[in-house]
């Protein structure tokens, strides 16, 4: 009895140390490049800390308008308060995402434990262990916006709702949660009241009654509580949309979604910002659980446990399934709960198969599963995603930088979100940019308008190049190896002076001088 | 009788085998493209060099390159994606899944039938996807599945 404790609090050490090395080793360089979301969300929050003011001028919005996307606020406000304290490198935004996915793993335990679904003791560390290593939770502990902290915060909500079927008065706490993560994220708005929907549908009888309603009462006026600021915005634009993005004909997606190639062989995911080389969400060994933990799953669904199961498996992957035809890793992240458990019902039935002294053969399995972790993610992504993951606009800006008295153009064709990269890495003085930026955009803020295509600030514009007029202005410019070709070169008598490449020694930025008197 | 189902079954079995394998190009599913050869070479000279071992065994190795064709050809026969909506329309999705439950929970009952299904996704993976006319060794075991589960929804009063 003593050894078996020994070793599971052995397991334990293992898994925190695997999974706080795998979120946070060379953060601030793997992925590497600063993703666009990132630095929109960085600088925001950076003009937040400033002048209380996003990157338009407007004071302490709901809804960030970013490029368009209007993104609930709190990952912003809590990034502005972590720039007091830590700066506003990378890693600063990074590791609130880590620390989420640190966190997680105790909550994604605690849910199991909670569950009893296992036969085996063994199998709760096991699962915890290959949940907090799998590829899909590893890229998402690594990203610089708000995804998996409002994964986090969500499961901690599921936590409690599923524990307050014991002890209703959890209830409440799992409203606070499931509604604050609403302020986290676009997905969670649609995940949170989708989730709690089916929950008290599918629990009606165990939830009304007598004893519970007196919970659910003050559980529902919180919640009401909690939204005011949502209530408050119902009207405008910004607040719906994503919902008008939404479309019931993509219901389908659902087969794709749960097929094994999907989820064990190749992401199907066109975003390349999103993929891991080599690797799909979870390990390809993983198909055999997952086979076996879904039959386990419809076998007893009757059962409530099974059935919060299957509403978690729903509710996790209807808003990434009717928000687009294309698959989203991203937005079906937080369907890596239930899936983990699925897949340790398979792992416990498989181990529990299995001659005691058999169940070694983990050590293989977990083994091999970091091996091709650690080869796909930080040997081969940074370098085959960099351009995916905006690498080199941090060179930009310091070739910029460096260059006061020039005037430059950045081609922004193929990227029409680069200003705002440039915004972060220049660390351009919000108060600054206030000044520069349209005013319409603050003036009609929640209104949802078209987005710029033209951007100035310092010495810098971002638009796409205007081959009749630029060539003829004293400028720089400054795009990828498609914004100019050889023959465009020649023919407008631009001089390269630079280039910049990425890790995999492929150039991804060209400097162009124009020589106006020739024309 | 019950033998003599087990006889016809194996015999149709064999043909479908026989008929998959010659009308699928096995070559092709072992071969490379210069392409995909320059590729594995370019992932190799990624690893850093107190890493080149293992880039080597990882990237160009050929046993570990024919795992990954294995892997492949696996991923393919058990892609739904692969079936729905491409040779199956959507809607038979649900009664494939109910089916395909009753199936494995009833494998006891028709064991040959569920060794059948178990070999035809090993001789898929072996055999790899690029067959004339697709999966048709998979393809009656779906329609099985499908009409076990349009009969467990709707359970017809005349069965």
């Amino acid at each position: 009895m003593v050894m078996k404790k020994i070793h599971y609090i052995l397991l334990t050490v293992i898994t925190l140390f695997f999974s706080g090395f795998l979120y946070f080793y060379k953060l601030e360089l793997i992925p590497s490049g600063f993703y666009v979301d990132e630095a929109s969300v960085a600088y925001n929050a950076y003009s937040i800390f400033i002048t209380g003011k996003d990157e338009y001028g407007f004071p302490n919005p709901i809804f960030f308008r970013l490029m368009g996307s209007y993104t609930p606020s709190l990952f912003i406000y809590l990034s502005s308060f972590l720039i007091k304290y830590f700066g506003t490198g990378v890693l600063v935004f990074r590791s609130i995402s880590a620390s989420a996915a640190f966190l997680s793993v105790f909550f994604f335990y605690f849910l199991v434990r909670k569950m009893k679904l296992y036969k085996l003791e063994l199998s709760y560390f096991v699962i915890t262990f290959f949940y907090s290593i799998s590829p899909w939770m590893v890229f998402n502990a690594r990203l610089g916006y708000e995804t998996t902290l409002a994964f986090l915060i969500f499961n901690i909500g599921a936590y409690f709702l599923y524990i307050s079927q014991k002890k209703s008065r959890n209830l409440v706490l799992a409203i606070i949660f499931l509604s604050l993560s609403t302020y986290i994220s676009h997905n969670q708005r649609i995940l949170a009241p989708l989730f709690l929907l089916s929950y008290f549908i599918v629990f009606r009888r165990k939830l009304l009654t007598k004893e519970n309603i007196k919970n659910i009462l003050p559980a529902f006026i919180v919640g009401l509580i909690l939204h005011i600021p949502h209530f408050y915005h119902i009207g405008t634009r910004a607040f719906w949309i994503k919902g008008a993005q939404l479309d019931i004909s993509n219901f389908w997606n659902f087969i794709t979604y749960l097929s094994p190639k999907t989820l064990f062989y190749e992401n199907p995911d066109i975003d390349l910002q999103h993929t891991i080389p080599k690797l799909s969400m979870m390990f390809n060994w993983m198909v055999i659980p997952y086979i076996v933990g879904s039959y386990l799953l419809i076998k007893r669904i009757k059962d409530d446990r099974y059935k919060f199961i299957a509403i978690y498996v729903v509710a996790s992957l209807l808003p990434s399934v009717v928000s687009s035809y294309f698959v989203s890793s991203q937005k079906s992240f937080p369907f890596i709960i239930p899936l983990s458990i699925v897949l340790g019902l398979g792992i416990d039935t498989v181990l529990d198969s299995l001659k005691p002294h058999l169940r070694i053969l983990l050590l293989g399995v977990a083994g091999y599963s970091l091996f091709v972790l650690f080869g796909s993610y930080f040997i081969l992504f940074p370098k085959e995603r960099a351009s995916g993951w905006n690498y080199g606009y941090d060179l930009i800006a310091e070739y910029i930088k460096e260059r006061p008295d020039e005037f430059f153009l950045l081609d922004d064709a193929r990227n029409p979100r680069a200003y705002i990269l440039l915004l972060y890495h220049l660390k351009y003085n919000p108060e600054e940019y206030h000044k520069e930026v349209d005013p319409f955009y603050r003036n009609n803020y929640y209104s949802a308008p078209i987005p710029a295509t033209y951007y100035h600030f310092s010495n810098v514009e971002v638009r796409q190049i205007d081959w009749k007029e630029d060539p003829k202005k004293d400028i720089t410019i400054i795009g990828d190896p498609l914004s100019i070709s050889e023959q465009q070169a020649i023919e407008h008598n631009l001089t390269k002076v630079s280039e910049f490449k990425n890790p995999s020694m492929n150039i991804i930025f060209e400097v162009h001088e124009t020589n106006p008197e020739a024309y | 009788m019950q033998k003599f189902g087990i006889k016809v079954f194996l015999v149709v079995y064999i043909i479908l085998v026989i008929f998959q394998v010659l009308t699928t190009n096995i070559k092709e599913a072992y071969t490379y493209s210069p392409h995909q050869i320059d590729f594995q070479i370019q992932r190799m000279n990624r690893y850093p060099p107190s890493l080149a071992r293992i880039g080597y065994i990882a990237e160009v190795k050929k046993e570990v390159q024919i795992f990954k064709k294995l892997e492949k050809n696996f991923f393919f026969a058990i892609d739904f994606k692969e079936y729905f909506p491409n040779r199956l329309p959507y809607v038979f999705s649900p009664f494939f899944f109910v089916g395909l439950y009753i199936f494995i929970r009833d494998r006891e009952k028709g064991k040959i039938v569920f060794y059948g299904f178990l070999t035809s996704i090993i001789i898929f993976t072996l055999i790899g996807s690029h067959a004339k006319y697709g999966p048709i060794l998979i393809m009656p075991y779906l329609v099985y599945f499908i009409i076990l589960g349009i009969l467990k929804v709707f359970r017809p009063k005349w069965l």
